[in-house]
């Protein structure tokens, strides 16, 4: 018997050594919400795009407190330093000053890169309203700034482009200086950084730098730094449901052991409870990473809620111990009640392995793995590291409490009748009126709302791209893209026009295409003529003569010179911008189209559709992700449905009684529909995280029913049983209603659903399912 | 016998003084040893109290003329017009002639109106150099030392009744084009803006106060 048990724990080991290990180090855990979707959907393509976007590596830093001119001075020396650091492609904080280098080499592209060139601009009547236009700039208070141009560009180019590289997009507001919000409350200041902001560590490293080099120069002024932005949020949620969940974790753990303790009185108890749920999720873990290359996690949340069953099994054992039997004789006892309520639950999870969403089946697998382990632990494992004859020192046969309670004789039929009422009218009530849908994304996330309104107030401040509407262009060229562009931007044009934009951003206006170059470079007049008109404009204005030839050489050259491409701009400040919305990517190259304020995102698509481009895709990403996420509702539903039928089918062969799997699912059924009804009557909308913990109310209501139903003769065994689902049901209710008082809204969510559904299965349970037991006994049948 | 004449060259002493009419007063300040500072720059009066005198004026109305020499015209660019100031920072230019035009700065905000660009305004330090332009004049104005020190490297010469302030830009870039600022005046009042650019360009405004400038 000893070599058995020696053999058993050997292998156990050995198994739990080779799961754990892999699970812990081999498997990654993915977090990207692209992956939860399959990879044959374009927007998978899109949304990776968007993660790698500029969108996703941008900070926003604002500074508050002392004065105006403090904020000023400590925006500009925080931007010095950190232009220094290679973690920052941009640092902006204020009206882009550009270099003399800068300005001197966009200088010479003026013809080209303008938009208002155009044969006009060079003919006499142009030529004289221009230095009209220059006549009365030079008469203006700000001539010595302006006059600089004017030999060379006298029909104000270079104007026209400044214009453009600042954008139609509002500017922040100024204050001494340097961007501020309108309020100027604070100065504020926009980076890009390097690395994407869904690359946690990365961002971390990112955090620490900016608040080093703030904490560096910020000398005796008594400002603060505020962060937000896609990655810091990111982070900042990660921690904050870190902390949370360790200490919600510890607590209820502490209330668990307590209760353990009070219940067992025993340490080895304490001390092999979890070995089950840990084998469990080790298992899971392992064969999910082995079959997908990694866990997701979400998957990971959802598997570890739904393992709480698997702390149910080893109290069911450990309250049937009795020092005068042995501990496989106890095992062996509840085998068939305990392996029918993994059978059943674990059958249910069958169905959502079929799925194509990767989050589903992953789910599907891991929950099934785990309960079959936790099952299979309990059974052979836990008796091999117990002595033969074991039970802990707490006499629960001979509980008088216990006694009382079983004492109380319930009606069963007329309860029956009654419960089965109320979850008719339950049903029908939920039918009228359906617990709402969450389909929103931004719902789910753990980010506490201030937050979420804070950045969004310093997206506005700063003038941040709005990245929720998109147009990808995807071609082979940076010519073939731009060129798309161009006629994209001109479609755009029209329907800001119309009023169903406010505005877009698009590669072309920076670098036009070869095209649009060739175009502007023939619109430029030969020598001769140029200096006809332009002597003809001259006639009355009192220009100097000769003062324009730097702009009959730039004419010139332009007209004889090469066209510029992506390469010329690389080192300018409009080479930064175009690098963020055309880049070489998988195929080819892409191009981004920003758009703003979109008033009707289907119209819009419908706009892009008929302009029939195959290379250009609309993501409008919220719209996308709530089409995800109702996909996923939708088809975990459906497979939950299948799961439900299968489910049942098992139990009743597994009962081989219609009367006693209904007095099983009848508690279930109306915690369940309990759980609903006031979830819709308090106006919470339902989340996947509502369906995940409905399923483990599933599962547990399952295991209350199956063991109440099953009434044994022996009122002192009877005691054990109702001692173990007491215990099984407080260790749940604790461990889950601690989550309730947590500030992130998903874990409350989980917790007051799993709390509710787990009182009311257990209470229905021992209201429905024990009576018709003991009315069966009564009437002299066996018990299965 | 010494002391009879001792007397005697007193009183004659005395007689002469008491008969010298008033060209005197210019002997005085060597013959009498002062009582108040004096209004010679390095000798009690500096560019601290002529801020203070100009921080005093709260508001101007004045009548200017402006006379532009740039190398690009062959004939120099003549304006008039008026010139508002009310402390601390609203300083305006209006056009009359050859044409309307109105330039205006309050607090941060500029506001520009002319016939052939229109409406626009726009924050003081979205361009560069407008900022340092506006200050030489406003902040001279408005007696702030500490924003005029900011943007230019001060030096003060002449006395309280004829003083120049010579402002030369700290900023590299716009020190390119902007080679000095010479501001003329008289006590508490501005007279003369000369504004000497690259390119050896040179502009003159000259300001007639039409109200009075006392507080």
């Amino acid at each position: 018997m000893k070599a058995v048990r020696l053999q058993i724990i050997a292998v156990w080991l050995g198994a739990t050594l080779v799961f754990g290990g892999l699970a812990l180090f081999a498997t990654p855990i993915v977090t990207q919400i692209s992956q939860i979707i399959p990879r044959t959907d374009a927007t998978a393509d899109l949304i990776d795009d968007l993660y790698s976007s500029i969108a996703a590596r941008m900070v926003l830093i604002a500074i508050e407190g002392d004065s105006e001119q403090a904020r000023s001075t400590t925006s500009m020396r925080l931007a010095e330093r950190m232009r220094t650091s290679p973690l920052f492609v941009r640092v902006l904080n204020g009206p882009a000053s550009l270099s003399e280098d800068d300005l001197r080499e966009l200088f010479s592209y003026r013809y080209l890169l303008s938009p208002t060139v155009s044969a006009d601009r060079f003919t006499t009547d142009g030529l004289r309203q221009a230095l009209t236009q220059r006549l009365a700039d030079l008469a203006s208070p700000f001539s010595p700034i302006n006059k600089e141009y004017l030999p060379g560009d006298p029909t104000g180019e270079f104007r026209s482009l400044l214009r453009l590289m600042r954008g139609e997009t509002r500017e922040p507001a100024i204050c001494a200086g340097v961007w501020c919000s309108p309020d100027r409350t604070r100065a504020i200041l926009l980076v890009e950084t390097e690395s994407s902001g869904f690359d946690p560590l990365a961002q971390r490293a990112v955090v620490s730098e900016i608040e080093r080099r703030f904490a560096e120069i910020k000398g005796i002024a008594d400002v603060s730094l505020l962060l937000s932005g896609p990655g810091v949020l990111a982070i900042q949620s990660e921690e904050a449901i870190r902390t949370e969940a360790t200490v919600l974790s510890l607590t209820s753990l502490a209330l668990i052991i307590t209760l353990l303790v009070l219940a067992y009185r025993s340490v080895r108890v304490i001390l092999l409870c979890p070995l089950p749920l840990l084998s469990a999720v080790a298992v899971g873990v392992a064969v999910v990473g082995l079959i997908y290359g990694g866990v997701q996690g979400i998957v990971l949340g959802f598997g570890a809620t739904l393992m709480g069953i698997a702390v149910d099994y080893p109290v069911h054992l450990f309250s049937q111990l009795r020092s005068d039997q042995s501990v496989s004789g106890a095992i062996r006892r509840i085998w068939p009640t305990l392996r029918l309520c993994a059978a059943t639950t674990a059958i249910g999870y069958l169905a959502m392995i079929t799925t194509h969403l990767t989050g589903l089946a992953q789910l599907g697998i891991f929950s099934l793995l785990g309960l079959v382990t936790a099952a299979i632990v309990t059974r052979w494992v836990l008796p091999a590291l117990l002595p033969a004859t074991w039970a802990p020192p707490v006499p629960i046969g001979q509980s008088r409490m216990l006694a009382r309670l079983l004492g109380l004789r319930l009606p069963a039929r007329p309860i029956i009748a009654v419960t089965a009422l109320l979850f008719t009218v339950l049903v029908a009530a939920l039918a009228i009126h359906p617990p709402a849908w969450q389909s929103d994304l931004a719902a789910l996330s753990p980010i506490p709302a201030p937050v979420l309104a804070e950045d969004a107030r310093m997206r506005s401040e700063l003038g941040a791209p709005e990245t929720g509407h998109i147009l990808f262009i995807r071609a082979i060229t940076p010519e073939a893209a731009l060129h798309r562009s161009e006629e994209l931007t001109a479609r755009l044009q029209r329907l800001v026009d119309a009023g169903e934009l406010a505005g877009f951003d698009a590669p072309s206006l920076y670098l036009p295409s070869q095209a649009t170059q060739r175009l502007r470079r023939s619109a430029l007049p030969d020598e001769a003529s140029l200096q006809a008109s332009l002597d003809a404009a001259r006639a009355g204005l009192p220009f100097k003569a000769g003062l324009f030839s730097p702009f009959m050489e730039a004419v010139k050259a332009t007209r004889n010179g090469r066209l510029i491409g992506v390469e010329d701009l690389r080192h300018t400040p409009l080479g930064l911008r175009l690098d963020s919305l055309l880049y070489p990517s998988e195929g080819g190259w892409t191009g981004i189209v920003l758009l703003s304020g979109v008033r009707d995102p289907q119209h819009l698509a419908a706009v892009i559709g008929s302009l029939g481009y195959s290379d250009v895709h609309y993501l409008d990403f919220r719209a996308a992700t709530t089409r995800l996420m109702t996909e996923f509702r939708d088809e975990a539903l459906d497979r939950l449905t299948w799961g439900a039928a299968l489910l049942v089918g098992v139990l009743l062969w597994g009962v081989r009684s219609w009367k006693r799997a209904l007095v099983v699912l009848l508690p279930m059924g109306l915690a369940i529909v309990l759980d609903l009804a006031v979830l819709t009557a308090s106006g919470e909308p339902l989340t996947l995280f509502h369906l995940v913990s409905l399923l483990l109310v599933v599962g547990l209501g399952i295991d209350y029913g199956l063991f109440f139903s099953e009434a044994d003769a022996d009122p002192v065994q009877q005691r054990r049983t109702l001692h173990a689902l007491l215990v099984c049901s407080s260790s749940t209710a604790i461990g889950f209603g601690v989550l309730c008082f947590s500030s992130i809204p998903v874990l409350t969510a989980i917790g007051q659903t799993v709390a509710l559904g787990v009182v009311a299965a257990f209470l229905f349970a021992a209201l429905i399912a024990r009576p018709w037991a003991i009315s069966r006994l009564s009437k002299g049948e066996s018990s299965l | 016998m010494w002391h009879r004449l001792t007397n005697r060259l007193l009183v004659l002493l005395w007689l002469t003084l008491a008969s010298i009419p008033v060209p005197l007063p210019p002997l005085l300040p060597a013959l009498i040893p002062c009582a108040h500072a004096a209004d010679v720059p390095g000798n009690g009066w500096d560019l601290a109290q002529l801020m203070a005198e100009l921080g005093k004026v709260e508001r101007l109305d004045a009548v200017f003329e402006e006379r532009k020499e740039l190398a690009a015209l062959e004939t120099p660019l003549v304006s008039s017009g008026f010139l508002r100031y009310r402390a601390p920072g609203f300083l305006e230019k209006e056009v009359l002639q050859p044409q309307h035009a109105l330039y205006r700065i309050d607090g941060d905000q500029v506001e520009i109106d002319t016939p052939d660009a229109g409406q626009r305004d726009f924050a003081v330090d979205r361009y560069p150099g407008v900022r340092t332009l506006v200050e030489s004049i406003r902040a001279t104005l408005a007696g702030d030392e500490t924003t005029l020190t900011r943007y230019f490297q001060v030096r003060l010469t002449g006395t309280r009744q004829d003083w120049t302030l010579r402002l030369e830009p700290m900023d590299a870039d716009v020190a390119r084009r902007i080679i000095a600022i010479n501001i003329a005046g008289r006590a508490e009042r501005v007279l003369r803006i000369e504004t000497l650019e690259s390119g050896s360009d040179r502009t003159v405004m000259t300001i007639t106060p039409t109200s009075g400038a006392a507080p």
